[in-house]
């Protein structure tokens, strides 16, 4: 969208992560260009004046005793507007709150040279604004007033991606770095696997365990689109196994309706989104936690081969260990399951339903369909966490892609 | 008291030895597999673990332990015969079992089976309903219901007359099936359970069922919702509407019902929940009768003894409660799963109680001597359902089913 300057930028090869956050993580990191400086945006100066104008103009008529006044060019009428406080209209009022709120952060944001995003925004304070949506409006109608683009505000729209990997990424221009990908050449050293995790604080986790380095099945990338994934993480990713064909991928969800129906966005797209082409990823392997290792069955295979006759299976693991040397851990599936809520159910009926209308033969859609199943017929869920051992998921996911590495 | 003392002994003594527990009481009931049906589609043949069903054998304890394990047997007194006698005498066996693949075929999971007098129904997570003969040799496939639940099927009963057969399925549907006049045996379908009309009490539709049992003649049908409601139904009435409604909490906030039981003189209703309560209605007179204590965990089957004196309840606190419906009194726990129990089931004279855990163990209860008298595993894959065969001319059998897809048979082998 602005002038494509030449770029490149790129981890060193396969030593160092690069992790592309709502805005670069890790700006200090050697060989990491940042291709254009945001503050160089000719129109940076006059926002920040503008905003402080707006920041004076509020000093003076708290210091005069005046009403406070916002002057906001409505996007239908194209009139300015003034919206007031105090005002007679507690709507008013609380629209006043939100726009200094908004207007205090985007100045925070030109000033320091960051990027925020929507969803930052009404995250600083969802009492007062509510809702994503009401952030939304006020920050295209203030984009507006100022009469410039959203991306001169230093807002992004809502890039939660983040990625962590031995992966080098040449960018064109600077909205790629903000997990918009579409401009950029994507280089791969040759990384073996690349792992979707749903949950933001789990992929912390494996980032701080260096995971994609020290992984058994050899160097990997991580990548998390925090929860539902968002259309550039997704076509970030298609456009990654496009390139790599070879490269497998799997998803590492939550053991419940909204964990199968991450995966499932990750791998046929949103349903509002439907019309978008190239944000699919038909390899996506849905590595788990899945029933078996939720409830302990895989631990139990270990040690119960020998044993299928007895009924020391279950406590198995505290003996075995001086016996095998498997990782085993001994625990009873009640302390890491929950019940499905009532909301939970009908979304797994649902999402049962409507894998089993899907015409196409996806090879693991019995699988899928066996999985929904079991969790209906259990009422049970679990979160990833299940499979972690103190916090640690590594051995459970050194585990889980070696099986599916030998081909499962 | 002292009686709980001593039960807490009991119980803990046996959690920790289990082997030792049961072969001191001795056992007279002994299983075999007859004929395990493999129904799956499989790349790789599947290939039977064992080839003779051994209740409680210490054979495969790792080696390491194998000392320590003949060190504590040997320091506990024994009664009559030794361990390792009545290991040999196992070991002998004369156990048989036939392996029978069948190509019409469960691939997925079977969530549920119910037994008539002839024949086997058995349902999974495909849309198919299958019935088995099991009045003949290597009771074999003779009718399929197809399209019966597009979702899958999750619970299934037949009334003990064996003529009338409900079906539960993952969508929420709940389908009656009836055995045709024409005298072939074979099922007909008889129509649906409307759960989304108004209930008898008016309080808007009866809620998602869940669990389902059918009284004797086949007349009623007891359900379960999501929210925790029990609900029995007239099929020969209005099926739009509810006989009877109990709730077991405020509208709606009520504890997810897993199982239900009807007593055979259709007098009570029992219901397991996901809480770890159980509750005995009273059908005449529309009232909750017991509340029964004591699982805390999420209770996942009820059944009441054929002559309705006792209810039986386990789930995945790995403990078969038995209660006594006359008073509502708690009278014994039946210890030695250690996985969740996922099904129970009454032998036809109430002498056995057969129960299914998630580990792959089917047990065999003496109600007599509340004691486990025979553990068969054939698969270390889960259980889902077991039911005993109404006993004919010969002996006792049991059918298992679960997550390896297959109907295993089981023919009690009688005498030592």
């Amino acid at each position: 969208m602005q002038n494509p300057v030449d770029s490149r930028s790129s981890a060193s090869g396969s030593s160092s992560p690069l992790l592309l956050a709502g805005r670069l993580a890790n700006p200090g990191q050697r060989d990491v260009l940042l291709p254009q400086d945001p503050m160089r945006n000719p129109e940076t100066g006059t926002i920040i004046a503008r905003i402080e104008e707006i920041f004076a103009a509020s000093m003076d008529a708290l210091n005069q005793n005046r009403v406070l006044e916002i002057p906001i060019r409505d996007r239908h009428t194209r009139r300015v507007r003034l919206v007031r406080f105090p005002s007679p209209r507690s709507g008013e009022a609380k629209k006043f709150t939100a726009l200094l709120q908004i207007l205090h952060l985007i100045h925070e944001a030109l000033v320091t040279a960051t990027v925020i995003t929507k969803r930052g925004i009404y995250y600083q304070n969802p009492e007062l604004f509510g809702s994503q949506q009401y952030v939304d409006l006020l920050v295209d109608d203030l984009a507006f007033t100022f009469g410039s683009g959203r991306g001169a505000l230093n807002i992004a729209a809502d890039c939660k991606g983040l990625i962590a990997g031995a992966v080098r990424i040449a960018i064109n221009n600077m909205s790629a770095l903000y997990c918009n990908a579409d401009d950029g050449g994507v280089l791969l050293p040759p990384a073996q696997a690349i792992t979707g995790v749903d949950i933001g604080a789990t992929f912390r986790g494996l980032v701080a365990s260096r995971f994609h380095e020290n992984a058994t099945v050899g160097p990997g990338i991580l990548i998390t689109g925090k929860g539902y994934p968002d259309l550039s993480t997704r076509q970030f990713l298609h456009k990654l196994q496009a390139k790599f064909p070879t490269l497998p991928m799997y998803g590492l969800v939550d053991f419940d309706p909204y964990g199968v129906e991450i995966m499932l966005t990750y791998k046929y797209g949103s349903r509002s989104l439907r019309h978008e082409e190239n944000a699919t990823l038909n390899r996506l392997f849905w590595i788990g936690p899945r029933s078996n290792d939720v409830l302990g069955i895989n631990r139990q295979e270990s040690t119960s081969t020998n044993t299928s006759q007895t009924c020391l299976v279950g406590r198995q693991a505290s003996f075995s260990q001086s016996s095998t040397s498997l990782p085993t851990r001994y625990f009873s599936p009640v302390e890491v399951t929950l019940s499905l809520t009532t909301a939970d159910r009908s979304k797994a009926v649902r999402l049962l339903s409507q894998t089993l209308e899907r015409d196409e033969q996806w090879p693991e859609i019995s699988d899928l369909v066996h999985e929904l199943q079991v969790m209906l017929f259990l009422n049970i869920k679990a979160e990833i966490q299940a499979v972690d051992e103190a916090g640690d998921l590594t051995t459970w996911l050194d585990g889980a892609l070696t099986q599916w590495k030998n081909g499962r | 008291m002292a009686a709980i003392q001593q039960l807490r002994i009991a119980s803990a003594f046996s959690a920790l030895f289990p082997r030792l527990s049961s072969p001191a009481f001795g056992f007279s009931f002994r299983s075999a597999v007859l004929s395990s049906q493999q129904l799956r589609h499989s790349p790789l043949p599947w290939i039977p673990a064992l080839a003779i069903a051994i209740p409680s054998a210490i054979s495969s304890i790792p080696s390491l332990l194998g000392d320590i394990w003949e060190g504590i047997l040997r320091a506990v007194p024994k009664k009559k015969t030794s361990h390792m006698k009545k290991r040999h005498r196992q070991m002998a066996g004369k156990a048989l079992k036939d392996v029978t693949n069948l190509n019409k075929s469960h691939i997925t999971d079977i969530f549920a089976i119910a037994a008539t007098p002839t024949a086997l129904l058995s349902a999974s997570g495909s849309s198919t309903i299958y019935v088995h003969a099991t009045n003949q040799p290597s009771s074999p496939l003779v009718q399929s219901l197809s399209g019966a639940h597009k979702l899958g099927c999750h619970h299934l009963a037949v009334s003990r007359n064996g003529k009338i057969a409900a079906s539960a399925g993952f969508g929420g549907d709940v389908k009656i099936w009836k055995v045709l006049e024409s005298g072939s045996g074979e099922w007909g379908h008889f129509g649906e359970l409307n759960a989304a009309g108004n209930s008898g009490e008016g309080k808007g539709g009866a809620g998602e069922l869940w669990a389902i049992a059918l009284s004797e003649d086949g007349q009623y049908l007891a359900s379960t919702t999501y929210d925790g409601r029990i609900n029995v139904w007239d099929l020969l009435g209005d099926r739009g509407t509810t006989l009877r409604e109990y709730e077991t909490a405020s509208a709606g906030s009520g504890s997810f019902g897993l199982c239900v039981d009807l007593s055979r003189d259709g007098k009570y209703t029992a219901s397991g929940h996901q809480s770890g309560a159980v509750y005995v209605f009273n059908n005449d007179t529309g009232r909750l009768q017991y509340s029964l204590p004591g699982l805390v965990k999420p209770v996942r089957a009820v059944a009441f003894s054929p002559a309705g004196t006792r209810l039986a309840a386990a789930g995945d606190s790995g403990i078969i409660a038995i209660y006594d419906t006359k008073h509502g009194e708690h009278v014994g726990n039946l210890t030695g799963h250690n996985a969740w129990i996922t099904s129970l089931d009454w032998s036809d004279t109430g002498e056995y109680l057969l129960s299914g855990s998630f580990d792959g163990k089917a047990k065999v209860w003496s109600i007599e001597r509340s004691a486990c008298v025979a553990t068969h595993s054939e698969t270390d894959k889960a259980l889902w359902a077991v039911r005993w065969l109404p006993k004919t001319v010969r002996n006792e059998m049991f059918c298992t089913a679960g997550a390896n897809r297959s109907l295993t048979f089981y023919r009690e082998a009688t005498g030592a």
